[in-house]
């Protein structure tokens, strides 16, 4: 069955959902993977689906949920039936809803969709990546490459609006192993997304650089802690910008008292060269999409703008609860998860100046590559970024001496008043999931510009 | 979906093996904003996991789909594209399981259970949420902004081609709060998260109070400026993060795996020493009663079987699924249950002195699963002195799993809470350090 069949089927079950005079909505989610996995030992191949449907009522003060795995008419009738049974309460929250009519049909596959590409080329350029990359380096223990393509397909539908949403993606991962002159294993990995088959496509360098990058990892120390005068690369920049700002400003953290970014909206928080956004319509990026599972249209939202505190993400009932405007971050796991309010791909808004002057300016500091991953603390704004790995610089020079597995630390406005150039130079290179705390797993992005920045908190 | 259509439709297909892991789950859950519902859901998934294997030789491809339904022509098109699949991925074959025994283990909840069948999951859920509120809202100086209840039911049943069927209902409650708590103008929360197996082991005035008490401790800390590379103790939630972390794997865990030994990417080797500390012996147990981490079988059908990976400081076993087990010559385990630490023989209160700092929580440990590295702030720890215990915050917890065990400190109390059973206190001397800013 079909998007249209499945657009029209769930506009027949809002007259249901709304019988008691309650606000109803419909979400339909398909997400489909191929996973082709390479390593040394072997080449494993596997296909997952997710598949359901969320239906909704809004009494006037709360959501009333069902989640369906599948799709099965008759179980989607009784549910909404079920709803239906919820009667209008008085008006306690009154949601923003999108109200213009609007019946849409929305794809991203890239300019060229994978769908179109045969598994066995598929196979065949994994495994050529592959090939590639091991004989890089003899140094390498293991190389590992993941192929994952992403076929996403969302149909949202109210009384005013039918839309849906095909989106779709490739992501590459190249992994390398090596083992330290004591016997450790470490790796290093590179990531490459977007959301056509042309992002296979990667160029020899790169893969060189994955190998030798892996090979200094294995001769990387550990950082004396202390404070650092860095370079944040790209990935860097976006783990804060994430991580340590954007899950403060989602609006329903703020709504429970839980973030610290209700006391300074529209205060100063950095310099005007700073500004921080997010937005799911950044094209070829890991947390793109049309309109959010509340069916608001993609927007971006400046949350910090030339320094200031500007406007939070929300979801419907957070955004009503605090009256502040809508922003399409409503987002949920799947057809079983609440939707909450989410990051799309969050990221700096790039500068004026170059990354060449900026690493120019370092007498003695690092370069801060990447990092695996961090923690937010809306509440304290506590940074909170883990296995960062940096390289010395000295005298406007990268060295070549990294550091590993380094963790991130300290307060953000004091971070963000640190910054004391931001490149023009500009990526959105992140390729993970985001949780609620540990769960609610949602895809996004992160990224920016180079940022340049004194006294960084490093252990 | 019936399950037994499923499985008349792949035995009718003529495949030379395969293997359906059907799973049916039904939850409820609340979700609370300053002590008012925000969102209540209902829902179930019904899906069967499929994988097909053909055989190529000596060689076996294998691969996987998900279905939603049992329309017979639907499965056909997927079986045709896996065996696309299976046919570009070959490997060396390996046994599948066949009819297996299966140990008995209580992992569902009757209370729970039968909540789900009469229809009454969502009474027990608002009772459940009404119980924590009462409780919180004879606190002072304190606010319950968050809090989230889900509760679960899955039935999962394996069968495949050699005849193998398994059965096992499990059942979970997770409770989350936040509590923010005040003095002297500053406000700090701390948020307190756990799953239960079932309804009796959660008391909801116990779970407020740890909170509330921790979100107090929190508010008061001082920020511990300093550094320190010995008489660290973990304790609580802390201590199970360490052993069985959420995000990823262990390292131990990790290196003690049959897939990362035929990867070469293990350090470990059955008989050589993992660290010189004898009192080291870390068992993986699916056995634990209504343990989340329990279960009878993996998602193959393997038997859960409990086995000692480390043995007095030295490798003694791997966790591996049939295929890897074959491969590095290990008996199939099925998959990892609740993370054993053998008990120490130390009053606990010896692994305390001036100078301790004891962590009980960490904002988020997520170690590297294969360096063994980790970098982790403390969200709530004390520092021990001679006028007693000082509340401390934003400390980073840097160091190596692995350097960390010759120096390591066991109490001979004990805790269990999901994903751990084991010491309830742990210290450490060597292979990490403490520094504050």
């Amino acid at each position: 069955m079909g998007v249209s069949h499945k657009k029209i089927f769930l506009s027949t079950l809002l007259p249901l959902l709304e019988a008691g005079g309650c606000h109803g909505d419909a979400l339909y989610l398909r997400e489909e993977t191929l996973g082709v996995n390479k390593d040394n030992s072997s080449t494993d191949i596997g296909r997952q689906t997710d598949e359901g449907v969320k239906l909704r009522v809004f009494d006037g003060e709360r959501w009333h949920e069902r989640g369906l795995s599948g799709w099965d008419e008759r179980a989607l009738r009784r549910a909404a039936k079920a709803l239906g049974k919820n009667q209008k309460r008085q008006m306690k929250v009154r949601l923003e809803l999108p109200k213009e009519p609007l019946d849409a049909d929305y794809k991203a596959l890239g300019r060229t969709d994978p769908a179109t590409i045969p598994l066995r080329k598929k196979i065949a350029t994994v495994t050529d990546l592959h090939k590639r990359l091991s004989a890089t380096s003899k140094q390498l223990i293991n190389a590992r490459v993941y192929y994952d393509e992403m076929r996403e397909t969302k149909i949202y539908v109210n009384r005013h609006r039918q839309m849906s949403q095909e989106i779709g993606g490739c992501l590459v991962i190249m992994v390398a192993y090596v083992q330290t002159k004591d016997g450790d294993m470490r790796y290093h990995y590179k990531s490459f997304y977007d959301h056509g088959w042309e992002r296979t496509k990667i160029p020899a360098k790169e893969l060189k650089e994955v190998a030798r990058f892996a090979e200094r990892v294995a001769k990387a120390k550990k950082l004396p802690p202390g404070k650092y005068h860095c370079l944040l690369s790209p990935g860097m920049t976006g783990l804060l910008a994430h991580e340590s700002f954007g899950h403060g400003m989602e609006a329903d953290t703020i709504l429970k008292g839980r973030a610290k970014a209700k006391e300074w909206f529209g205060k100063r928080i950095a310099s005007a060269k700073v500004s921080i956004a997010d937005g799911p319509l950044e094209k070829g990026a890991h947390g793109f999409f049309f309109f959010d599972d509340e069916g608001w249209l993609a927007t971006k939202t400046l949350m910090v703008d030339k320094g200031i505190v500007n406007l939070p993400l929300t979801d419907a009932y957070s955004a009503a609860r605090l009256g502040v405007p809508r922003s399409s971050n409503g987002r949920a796991e799947s057809f079983d998860h609440k939707v909450y309010a989410r990051m799309t791909n969050t990221f700096f808004e790039p500068g004026s100046d170059t990354k060449k002057d900026m690493l120019a300016r370092i007498k003695d500091g690092l370069i801060l590559h990447n990092a695996s991953g961090g923690m937010e603390d809306p509440k304290g704004w506590g940074i909170q970024i883990q296995g960062v790995i940096a390289e010395r610089v000295k005298d406007g020079r990268p060295t070549g001496k990294l550091y590993y597995e380094i963790g991130m630390t300290g307060y953000l406005p004091t971070l963000l008043k640190n910054i004391q150039a931001v490149s023009k130079e500009f990526d959105i290179p992140g390729t993970g999931r985001c949780g609620k705390g540990h769960h609610d797993w949602v895809r996004v992005a992160e990224g920016g510009p180079w940022l340049l920045v004194k006294e960084v908190i490093l252990s | 979906m019936r399950l037994k259509n499923v499985f008349r439709t792949l035995a009718k297909l003529g495949l030379d093996a395969w293997s359906i892991l059907y799973q049916e789950q039904e939850k409820n859950t609340l979700h609370l904003t300053n002590g008012e519902v925000e969102t209540g859901i209902e829902s179930v998934r019904t899906q069967a996991e499929v994988t097909v294997y053909h055989m190529y030789g000596k060689k076996m491809g294998d691969a996987k789909f998900t279905l939603f339904t049992d329309d017979e022509t639907e499965i056909a098109d997927k079986v045709k594209d896996a065996l696309v699949i299976a046919g570009t991925a070959k490997k060396p074959a390996w046994p599948l399981p066949g009819k297996e025994r299966y140990a008995r283990i209580r992992v569902a909840d009757p209370e729970i259970v039968a909540a789900f069948a009469d229809g009454k999951n969502e009474v027990v859920t608002l009772k459940l949420w009404n119980a924590l509120r009462r409780v919180a809202a004879k606190e002072r100086r304190i606010a319950l902004n968050h809090a989230e209840l889900h509760l679960t039911r899955t039935k999962n049943t394996v069968m495949n081609s050699r005849g193998l069927k398994g059965q096992s209902e499990h059942t979970t409650l997770f409770v989350e709060i936040i509590i923010a708590a005040r003095k002297n103008g500053i406000e700090q929360e701390f948020h307190h998260a756990l799953t239960y197996g079932r309804l009796a082991e959660f008391d909801p005035h116990v779970f407020v109070k740890e909170a509330v008490q921790a979100a107090r401790d929190v508010v008061a800390a001082e920020e511990w400026k300093g550094m320190q590379n010995k008489g660290i103790v973990l304790r609580g939630v802390a201590l199970r993060d360490f052993w069985a972390p959420d995000l990823t794997q262990s390292p131990i865990v990790m290196h003690a795996n049959a897939q990362a030994k035929h990867r070469h990417l293990s350090v470990f080797a059955q008989g050589r020493p993992v660290t010189r500390n004898k009192g080291f012996t870390l068992t993986s147990d699916p056995f634990v009663p209504y343990n989340p981490a329990s279960g009878r079988f993996d998602n193959e059908g393997t038997p859960s079987r409990r086995i000692v990976l480390v043995d007095k400081g030295v490798c003694a076993g791997f966790v591996a699924n049939q295929r890897f087990a074959h491969y590095v010559g290990v008996p199939p385990t099925g998959a990892l249950g609740v993370i054993e630490l053998a008990l120490g023989e130390e009053d606990e209160a010896k692994l305390f002195d001036p100078g301790t700092v004891e962590i009980v929580s960490f904002s988020s440990f997520v170690p590297n699963s294969l360096s063994g590295d980790f970098s982790a702030e403390i969200r709530l720890g004390y520092k021990y002195t001679e006028k007693g215990k000082v509340p401390i915050r934003g400390v980073m917890f840097s160091g190596n799993v692995f350097r960390m065990l010759d120096a390591m400190r066991l109490s001979k109390e004990s805790m269990t809470m999901e994903r751990y059973k084991g010491p309830r206190t742990v210290r450490f001397d060597a292979g990490c350090h403490l520094a504050g800013f």
